[in-house]
């Protein structure tokens, strides 16, 4: 009690609160923004930080956090131009409410459902992160090295259509992260004779060069595009209709705590963020809806859903960064960044050792849903005012920002130069069709993974032990199906095989499961066998009802 | 028939891998440690070889053909990314001698001016954004983060 009381002090004070109010005011501007994403404020908050203690830096970028996936709604629903990817599914009935009059209430609905699924995700956070942790010390060197690689991989397979280009990118992130000075033992590695080299590269100027620079090379690469208004919404004479908006939210309690739980759990997952939690929860919401036909049309299902989803992942992906020390995508790769300024150290211990700091976050979360819904609900003519700037000037600005930001880091000019660098790499990768995200997540979880390959090393010569660990196996399996699953997708109803794929992944994790040794786990073991049994049968029994493929139909 | 985009990425890919390949074998081995310095970079190389090889054979499957390479299309296209590069690589080389102050509102000055409207009220305008902007960022850094930011050769010492 002493602690929470603590943790309640460092966030509940004048100074902090004003700082996490800034921050959730960037958050909703960066995500009404269309192309001007959430990372991307988090990014851009980074070096305010650094003059902050860790709760209130943490705490400021939670709020960008926050802030950001709800702002992704006001230019979905009046413009029918998501903000953020993770407002996607909003525009699909947001955007027809508002056209039919009734954008206050669609945009009620969109606040309402945000607040909802994001204060159901930080009751799920404080409930779920100690026990998540609890689970996260158990593991083992082989265990944690087993989680990065199945992250990358994981990272790779939701790249989207080319999934070797994201294996591509996680494999370049793992080895940037490889140049300089080696960790493990002191020595220098691939730099060539030059000094710079040999420091290697801060992981704060690579993701800001990579993801702030390149991101804003491309937003202005098309002259016309650079010279557009930010958002094209025109000035509306707009009240969101709260008491309405809320009411029928609440009525609609199943949907919003289902959704809010596919959100939450989404974040978990080391790479699925807000972009597939919306969809996944619209999809879901849509399945269960007595009135699937209304969907499309301008249905207060279609917002809940997607909007309490979104929210609620931020909450999940904080789990994973809390008890894991993993981040799931690149806005918790940056807080992690933030962090480690501070000097701490996110890992399954991190709740044990650093537990004012945790419930601060806890708390930051908390009051983040609160202060975006009081500043949505205030400064909504604000919001549309400020995105009537021309991109060409943002983006000058926060370029020769980022310079200045990351020279703050270390007060070396050399950190400006890796920003530049990496800009241009990130922009030509980019334009080649490559995935950022694993190429960035590969820079963060590089040193992680050979460190902890190196610890399991020093333990023991044995590769067998990779297999032998339950953790480890489990993570190797996860890792392995998950980069069977971009083939399982396109295959689902086509390929015979593609029916037994998820009863072989239940089947084989109850392996691991089984080996993990107590109670409940041999028991979850069984239920797991039994599902994967389950599922086998009806695919075995499922012939005849499969599709040609694409492939298959072509004429040779 | 020209290569496509593809097979030129997969070719240079792979030849970044031979070139870090090579240089992993200057690094120096120490006696102490599980772990060699070389190994996991080796292992990532090996991995990012593998990959890239799958690459190149995928695009050399895909049969798509590449269009000619025309350089003055490349630089109407690339105007604008190509143009910015070249400002932040000169506001680098100057930083010794310009600082982040004088620097940086020159920096933003030029990239306004390169990316939006030339014509003298967007001028002024830009040279009012550049001032304002730079100026608020750089009190902000030097007075409320105390962050001392470079102040090259040519200001006077009271900045």
């Amino acid at each position: 009690m002493e602690i929470f009381l603590q943790a309640f002090l460092e966030i509940a004070n004048v100074q902090t609160l004003m700082l996490m109010t800034i921050g959730a005011a960037a958050g909703l501007i960066s995500g009404a923004i269309p192309g001007f994403t959430i990372a991307m404020g988090v990014v851009l908050t980074l070096p305010f930080t650094f003059g902050m203690n860790a709760s209130q830096g943490i705490a400021t970028m939670i709020g960008v956090f926050v802030g950001g996936l709800s702002g992704g709604l006001m230019s979905g629903i009046l413009t029918g131009i998501p903000g953020t990817p993770s407002s996607v599914a909003t525009t699909f009935d947001g955007f027809p409410m508002a056209r039919r009059g009734q954008p206050g209430f669609a945009l009620g609905l969109g606040v309402w459902a945000s607040f909802f699924g994001g204060i159901i995700s930080a009751i799920m956070l404080v409930a779920l992160a100690p026990q998540l942790a609890r689970l996260g010390l158990e593991f083992q060197p082989w265990d944690y090295f087993s989680l990065v690689f199945f992250a990358l991989t994981i990272t790779a397979s939701l790249s989207g259509e080319n999934m070797i280009k994201g294996l591509i990118a996680g494999m370049l992130g793992l080895f940037i992260a490889t140049i300089g000075e080696d960790d493990v033992n002191g020595i220098a590695r691939f730099d060539f004779g030059i000094d710079y080299l040999r420091d290697g590269f801060g992981f704060l100027p690579v993701l800001i060069g990579l993801f702030a620079f390149s991101q804003l090379m491309s937003d202005v690469r098309d002259p016309k595009d650079a010279r557009a208004k930010l958002s094209q919404t025109e000035e509306m004479d707009i009240r969101i209709e709260h008491r309405r908006a809320a009411i029928a939210v609440l009525r609609r309690w199943k949907n919003l705590i289902v959704s809010s739980l596919i959100g939450m759990f989404t974040g978990i997952l080391p790479a699925a963020g807000s972009a597939i939690s919306n969809i996944l929860a619209y999809d879901q919401a849509k399945k269960m809806s007595p009135n699937p036909e209304e969907f499309g049309l301008g249905c207060e299902d279609g917002i809940i859903a997607p909007e309490s989803a979104n929210n609620a992942t931020a909450g999940g992906s904080l789990i994973t960064m809390m008890a894991l020390g993993i981040p799931g995508d690149v806005i918790t790769a940056v807080m992690l960044g933030a962090l480690l300024i501070h000097d701490v150290v996110p890992s399954p211990s991190f709740i044990n050792d650093s537990p004012v700091l945790a419930n601060a976050i806890f708390i930051a979360f908390f009051f983040a849903n609160f202060l975006v819904l009081f500043l949505q609900s205030g400064l909504l003519r604000a919001f549309v005012l400020i995105t009537k700037v021309r991109m060409y000037m943002l983006a000058s600005v926060i370029l020769a920002f980022c310079g200045i930001g990351v020279f703050a880091l270390n007060n070396v000019t050399s950190d400006i130069w890796t920003l530049f660098f990496f800009g241009i790499f990130g922009y030509v990768f980019r334009s080649l069709g490559f995935p950022l995200a694993p190429l960035i997540l590969g820079v963060v979880l590089g040193p992680v993974a050979e460190s902890w390959l190196a610890r399991a090393l020093a333990i023991s010569s044995d590769p067998v032990l990779f297999v032998t660990n339950p953790w480890s196996l489990f993570f190797l399996i996860m890792a392995a199906f998950s980069i069977g699953f971009s083939f399982y997708q396109k295959q689902r109803g086509h390929s015979r095989w593609a029916d037994f794929y998820i009863p072989a992944l239940a089947l084989s994790l109850s392996v691991p499961v089984f080996m993990m040794g107590g109670y409940v786990r041999p028991v979850l073991a069984v239920g797991l066998i039994a599902v994967g049994l389950w599922m086998l049968w009806q695919a075995w029994h499922r012939k005849g009802q499969i599709e040609p493929s694409n492939d298959a139909a072509r004429p040779t | 028939m020209p290569f496509n985009k593809d097979i030129w990425t997969s070719l240079a890919l792979l030849a970044f891998c031979f070139v870090m390949i090579a240089a992993s074998f200057d690094v120096v081995s120490p006696d102490f440690g599980m772990l060699s310095p070389t190994a996991w970079p080796r292992a990532v190389l090996a991995l990012l070889t593998l990959l890239s090889l799958i690459y190149f054979v995928n695009s050399v499957r895909s049969g798509q053909r590449g269009s000619a390479f025309s350089l003055k299309a490349f630089l109407i296209k690339y105007r604008n990314p190509i143009c910015c590069f070249i400002a932040y690589f000169v506001f680098l080389i100057t930083l010794p001698l310009l600082g982040i102050l004088i620097g940086g509102i020159l920096l933003v000055f030029v990239m306004l001016t390169i990316l939006g409207e030339n014509d003298i009220r967007h001028l002024v305008l830009h040279a009012v954004i550049a001032t304002v902007s730079i100026s608020i960022l750089w009190c902000i850094f030097t007075f409320a983060l105390n962050v001392r930011l470079p102040r090259g050769s040519i200001l006077p010492a009271m900045f």
